[in-house]
């Protein structure tokens, strides 16, 4: 039995069907991440753990972490043209509300910026997850970021990131700072805090994770401004949140972050 | 920059590799992507110390990524002892492994032993080099393995019993 469980193992591991498709830029999107953990890494050993957290305050830490984030528009009266076809990153282009008259496609008026205060368990404003590419595409609130092959990302007018499936439709919501969890939980909340009120969290992708409710489909993504220890050490209670993002289980984009 | 174009032609060889490896570990596409492109971005943020200390990027990344997700595992530890384990990402894979009475088995088993196994008949390492890779004892490795072998007896003589599910 044992020489052929032996042989049934390697017959499994040899099977074609364990391999997972890769996005056509993954290499793209990883050597980013790199990048960022490296700059973090410089910034943690040269400023000290102190100094990030004030940065954190600032928000200065963000903007660190390499993702661009951008607060809602300061003056009420700019407007966001919504941009989905450019191939290269991109910010909404603002422009002042013109006033003279305008050809009527042009007059269309946009949506006003997302100002939601809360990151639900099933999503953010109109972006539940879930939410098909043509309905999030339709709020006219998004701006491509980084297009993939069956994955893209956008930002979010008034702050944040999307990104769409084509098949699971969207699949991760990342915030402005200013959001939090039901729990109250976001930018510049403890790793300790994260933990007290989301007892079932583990240490993941450079920070912590933790699903919504205990065995739910989607997962909360707690980045810490600081780099996560090595394997094996816990990231200490005292690191920040920089980042947070929902993130859905159902799920092909994993490498589009 | 010549570096990181170095480090970006890895990661385009080694990637299709790393999550067929990354989803025999978890147990599941999802999980595997985020264990791969975790451990990844750490290797390239120390890009030529991995390559002048080790001369093998690819078998540090596996064992990192074996380390690291037995390390997760070790954290939900004490809930896992009470309750099964839960089942992320399952979801998205309904459709991929679920006639494989084996399949089904090993993603039943804890964490570290799976990896046991992943490790012995997919990287082909002795007790030894598990240990390692692990960062355990080897009577851990020779324990672990053991239980896993009589679990996945257990459940491939049912199942034959039983006619298949």
């Amino acid at each position: 039995m044992d020489r052929e469980l032996d042989a049934e193992l390697r017959r499994l591991f040899a099977d074609e069907r364990l391999d997972l498709p890769v996005r056509a830029d993954a290499e793209v999107v990883i050597v980013a991440g790199a990048r960022r953990v490296r700059r973090r890494r410089r910034l943690t050993a040269t400023a000290g753990v102190l100094m990030v957290a004030v940065l954190v305050g600032s928000g200065i830490a963000v903007a660190a972490n390499g993702h661009r984030e951008s607060l809602p528009p300061a003056e009420p009266t700019t407007t966001t043209t919504t941009t989905t076809t450019t191939g290269t990153t991109r910010a909404p282009t603002r422009e002042t509300v013109p006033s003279r008259e305008e050809p009527p496609e042009q007059t269309v008026d946009p949506p006003p910026p997302l100002t939601d205060a809360t990151l639900t368990r099933s999503g953010y404003g109109p972006f539940g997850l879930g939410t098909s590419t043509d309905d999030a595409l339709a709020t006219r609130l998004l701006t491509l970021l980084a297009p993939g092959g069956n994955c893209a990302r956008y930002t979010i007018s008034g702050g944040g990131e999307v990104v769409l499936s084509d098949r699971f439709g969207v699949v991760e919501v990342t915030v402005p700072e200013r959001v939090r969890t039901p729990e109250g939980l976001g930018a510049g909340s403890t790793v300790g805090e994260v933990r007290a009120a989301y007892p079932w969290a583990w240490d993941h992708r450079d920070g912590l994770s933790a699903e919504v409710t205990e065995g739910a489909d989607a997962r909360y993504q707690f980045v810490t401004v600081e780099v996560v220890p090595p394997a094996g050490e816990p990231v200490p209670e005292t690191h920040v949140v920089g980042r947070l993002a929902l993130v859905s289980h159902a799920n092909d984009c994993a490498l589009a972050l | 920059m010549r570096r990181e174009d170095e480090f970006a032609e890895f990661v385009r060889d080694a990637l299709p590799g790393l999550l067929r490896y990354g989803h025999l570990l978890t147990g599941n596409p999802h999980d595997a992507a985020d264990l791969v492109q975790t451990a990844l971005e750490r290797v390239g943020a120390r890009w030529s110390s991995v390559v002048r200390r080790t001369g093998d990027p690819v078998a540090y990344t596996r064992r990192a990524m074996a380390n690291s997700h037995v390390s997760r595992w070790r954290r939900v530890r004490r809930e896992s002892l009470v309750a099964e384990p839960p089942e992320v990402g399952s979801a998205v894979d309904r459709d991929r492994f679920e006639d494989e009475p084996l399949w089904a088995a090993l993603r039943d088993l804890p964490p570290r032993q799976r990896a046991v196994v992943v490790l012995r008949y997919y990287e082909d390492l002795s007790e030894a080099e598990i240990a390692d890779a692990l960062g355990v004892s080897r009577g851990t490795v020779k324990s672990q393995a053991s239980k896993a072998m009589a679990t996945l007896r257990t459940r491939l003589g049912s199942t034959v019993r039983e006619g298949g599910r």
